[in-house]
């Protein structure tokens, strides 16, 4: 009897085993063949250098060490570098995307969540970009900015006639890109809103709590970690983000508004960018990734530690 | 209940027909396969200059081998067509052609060393070079026919035999795109009665100026022959109430770039700015300092300065070629540039808005000539392939306004870009290509098909195919145009539009620069040249590559501080010290 006991303990024990071993597993894969496997060679090019030989029509490619990452935090620091503007512009839509975004998303959230009037109708127009082409939203919205807007203000206020994706160009398109967001991050705040036991905000009803303290006391505090989940998602992304960039302006967009998002993209997509590039874009990718990485999991371990968990 | 089951069905039914098009194989102009045929597959990238001339050419050559077999079993030809705008550009095909099903290509943006060091393309160096006598009665080869300077480039020879990969399919040119009519009406064109210090205007041809080629009868007689009168013709326009100029904001950065890129061809002339891509000869408008100057039109001061050339032409080689930062030409489209776009009563108030896309442009542009609520607009920065770009837009004018509006009946002409300076005037127009387009017969092609794709390729660069396309088009090809007598080319000329006209009188002057480099140090850095040579700058003001945005946004920059800049950011570009 004794023994049997034990040996179903070990049975459960190993059984438990097994499945955390296959549930790691899983996602460990997955880095492995996605990132690991996909992005095998694009490690060893950020190490190389390629030539055209004429006589075998093809790029001959030698080793550089660590040439094509100097060259890229040249861009940083040498005179005429532009890419301490591109990761400014890069820094201010993400502070933008982190303070106006997330803070509205949440209050949007919140007026859906409680039903408010035509929350339904908000709750389709918010999601509605994300499920239209975003060259179909760049253009409507390219349309609503500097035509309908433009018009209106000239027709009711006598204004100059001003395109705003001329004169103010970088606000507009950060405006876009904060828009453009509100349709994930609501979908997904407001799930977790609706997962709260009614008896909760029932409770802080009858203690009185309004609206605005049942958002702050509440609400907020039992989704917390939903909304961290997006704000370490936003880190992640900080350097890939192209902030629509190329729906707006093709491979073009003038250099006071790229984002490193968009500059990578560029350098191996554009139509004066060849194959030579790819070590350079390599390198530049890798360095940016260096970065990103802890950055992503020290904010990660900052919000776990600010953040409590929450079970309900 | 029996009603859902009987609307599923009805869906269903309605699914599978709509499944059952695509296996049956219908073309898009009702065309069944054949299976006696053989199948010929071509990828096509449909932009600016669409697709009639292709559906030409597969006609022509289904005809011509109606009787050929090019496969056992199988006698005469079908060609299909698929048209795609991303798909098929060069860059985003390149990564894509090995999953590709087309045997061939006409592509845009195809950088012939990246397609040849992927093995993507097929050699084709056999139809280039064999000679036409016996098949279609011309005298030579592709190859013997091909601008010389296109031959040297395509031509991969190792030193001792021809390897041909791609050809060149067209001459584009970006720049000033005027309505004839309206400058007609207007008085638009420039006098002979016009002195060094007054422009005077008119309509009648007889009194036409000769234009900044300096010889009468030809077709940029009327055409404004220097800056000054450039600017002359954009304040007589404004006093008229018309607007000088619209371009595609949403490009505006790169169509900038491109249009002084032809200013600054048009200024320096085919020789100097050639080396740009040789990076091997000698300098001979090198500035040597800047005189400042200005002129006043209504109240906005215009930069009129004036350059001193160096004195001794330099050598350029390889290790000093960024001296060629200090070109007058370039100087010279910098400060055109800067006076267009610094007083925006020269411009359309779309003209820098980000939703103005260039067939966004065109359409401004085409309807301003009946627009009750705006001006109308004298002139458009664009590509020579705007007109069957814009056919859409011609259409619906015509629909909607009456014939007058369509394209047959519309003229416009490419304004060549005026001389910087009175002493300049009288050289040739130059002009330099842009967006170039190529075919070629993909590496993936099957053996079996090989030889109809290749058969095909060498028809498209036949005499007979060539006339057709610049007649479709109005788009000249890369290669000498034959004709029995002087009495068949005026003809021919006479059946092509005015602009058709003006092209092929641009091909046959041959002042073009075609932007080939067969250099190791400008192949080994192609984005570097492509991208930066031409306007990336480092200075007080801005620091950027786009001088058309910098002089809107920045009105305190100056084409002397931007030009400057340019020399200072590539002395100290690591690929010179």
């Amino acid at each position: 009897m004794k023994s049997t006991k034990k040996s179903g303990f070990a049975t459960a024990k190993r059984n438990e085993n097994i499945f955390y071993y296959v549930m790691v597993a899983i996602p460990l894969i997955q880095f492995l063949i996605f990132y690991v496997v996909v992005n095998f060679n694009s490690f060893l090019l950020a190490f190389k250098s390629y030539e055209f030989n004429v006589k075998t029509l093809n790029y001959d490619e030698s080793w550089v060490g660590f040439a094509n990452f100097k060259a890229f935090l040249d861009g940083f620091f040498s005179k005429g570098g532009t890419l301490v503007q591109i990761l400014k512009n890069s820094l201010i839509v993400y502070a933008t995307n982190l303070f106006i975004g997330t803070v509205f998303a949440l209050f949007f959230s919140y007026y859906i969540y409680k039903k408010a009037f035509m929350s339904g109708f908000y709750r389709v127009i918010l999601f509605m970009p994300s499920i239209l082409s975003s060259i179909v939203m760049v253009t409507l919205y390219g349309y609503f900015v500097d035509r309908a807007i433009p018009t209106l203000l000239n027709k009711a206020f006598d204004a100059p006639y001003v395109p705003f994706l001329d004169k103010y160009q970088f606000p507009t398109i950060l405006f876009y890109n904060v828009f453009i967001s509100f349709g994930a991050s609501v979908l997904m705040y407001t799930g977790a809103m609706s997962r709260i036991p009614d008896g909760v905000i029932e409770a802080g009803k009858i203690d009185g709590v309004g609206p605005m303290r049942e958002f702050f006391v509440l609400v907020l505090p039992l989704i917390a970690p939903t909304v961290s989940t997006f704000l370490i998602t936003g880190v992640a992304g900080l350097f890939t983000n192209e902030a629509h960039l190329y729906a707006f302006s093709g491979y073009w967009a003038d250099e006071s508004i790229q984002t490193l998002g968009y500059y990578l993209l560029i350098q191996v997509m554009s139509e004066n960018s060849s194959l030579i590039d790819y070590p350079y874009a390599a390198a530049a990718g890798l360095s940016l990734a260096f970065v990103a990485a802890p950055l992503t999991l020290l904010v990660r371990y900052v919000l776990e530690k600010a953040i409590p968990t929450v079970e309900y | 209940m029996k009603k859902i089951k009987k609307q599923c069905l009805l869906l269903a039914a309605l699914i599978a027909a709509g499944s059952m098009s695509a296996f049956v194989g219908c073309g898009p102009k009702g065309e069944q396969v054949d299976e006696s045929k053989s199948q010929l597959y071509i990828g096509n990238m449909y932009a600016g200059w669409g697709n009639e001339w292709l559906y030409k050419w597969k006609e022509e050559f289904e005809t011509l081998h109606a009787s050929t077999s090019f496969e056992s079993g199988k006698t005469g030809v079908q060609i299909w067509i698929d048209d795609q705008r991303d798909a098929y550009s060069g860059k985003s095909l390149l990564t894509s052609i090995a999953s590709q099903t087309q045997d061939m290509y006409f592509t845009e943006e195809a950088y012939y060393y990246d397609y040849v060091a992927q093995d993507a393309c097929a050699e084709i160096t056999d139809i280039v070079t064999e000679d036409l006598s016996a098949k279609y009665g011309e005298n030579g080869s592709i190859a013997d026919k091909m601008n010389p300077e296109a031959r040297d480039y395509y031509n991969l020879e190792d030193g001792e035999t021809d390897r041909y990969y791609m050809l060149p399919v067209n001459e584009t040119y970006f720049g000033i795109m005027y309505d004839v009519d309206l400058f007609m009406a207007r008085s638009f064109f420039v006098s002979n009665q016009s002195t060094a210090t007054s422009t005077k205007f008119t309509n009648n041809k007889e009194m036409f100026a000769a234009g900044p080629d300096g010889q009468t009868g030809t077709y940029d007689d009327g055409l404004p022959a220097t800056y000054a009168q450039f600017y002359d013709l954009m304040k007589k326009m404004k006093d008229s109430s018309i607007t000088p100029f619209i371009w595609g904001g949403k490009y505006a950065s790169t169509y900038g770039n491109r249009f002084m890129e032809s200013a600054w061809a048009a200024a320096d002339g085919v020789a100097q700015m050639n080396l740009n891509y040789t990076l091997s000869g000698s300098a001979t408008t090198l500035v040597e300092s800047i005189t400042p100057a200005s002129k006043s039109y209504d109240g906005k001061a215009y930069d009129t300065s004036t350059v001193t050339l160096k004195a001794e032409p330099t050598t350029i080689t390889d290790a000093n070629a960024n001296i060629l930062q200090k070109q007058a030409g370039k100087y010279y489209a910098l400060q055109l540039v800067s006076n267009i776009v610094k007083d925006e009563t020269n411009f359309d108030s779309l003209a820098f808005s980000g939703s103005t896309s260039h067939t966004g442009a065109q359409t401004e542009y085409l309807y301003s000539a009946n627009n009750p609520n705006k001006q109308r607009i004298a002139m458009l920065l664009d590509g020579t392939w705007w007109r069957p770009e814009a056919k859409a837009t011609f259409e619906n004018m015509a629909v909607e306004m009456g014939e007058d509006y369509s394209m047959a009946n519309r003229n416009f002409g490419l304004m060549p870009v005026p001389k910087p300076t009175a002493d300049m005037v009288g050289t040739p127009n130059t002009y330099i290509t842009s967006n170039e387009a190529v075919a070629f017969v993909s590496a993936y092609c099957p053996a079996n098909k090989l030889k109809l794709a290749k058969e095909f390729l060498q028809f498209c660069f036949t005499n007979n195919s060539m006339k057709d396309y610049t007649r479709i088009t109005d788009a000249t090809m890369p290669y000498a145009y034959s004709f029995t007598d002087k009495t068949e080319k005026a003809s021919y000329t006479a059946s092509l539009t005015t602009f058709g006209q003006q092209m092929m009188a641009i091909h046959d002057e041959g002042h073009i620069v075609r932007g080939y480099s067969s250099n190791q140090k400008y192949i080994n850095n192609y984005s570097y040249f492509a991208d930066e040579w031409d306007w990336r700058t480092t200075n007080s003001v801005v620091s950027g590559k786009y001088p058309f945005t910098m002089f809107h946004e920045k009105s305190a920059l100056t084409a002397k501080e931007y030009f400057e800049g340019c020399y200072a950011h590539h002395l100290n570009n690591n690929l010179w010290n």
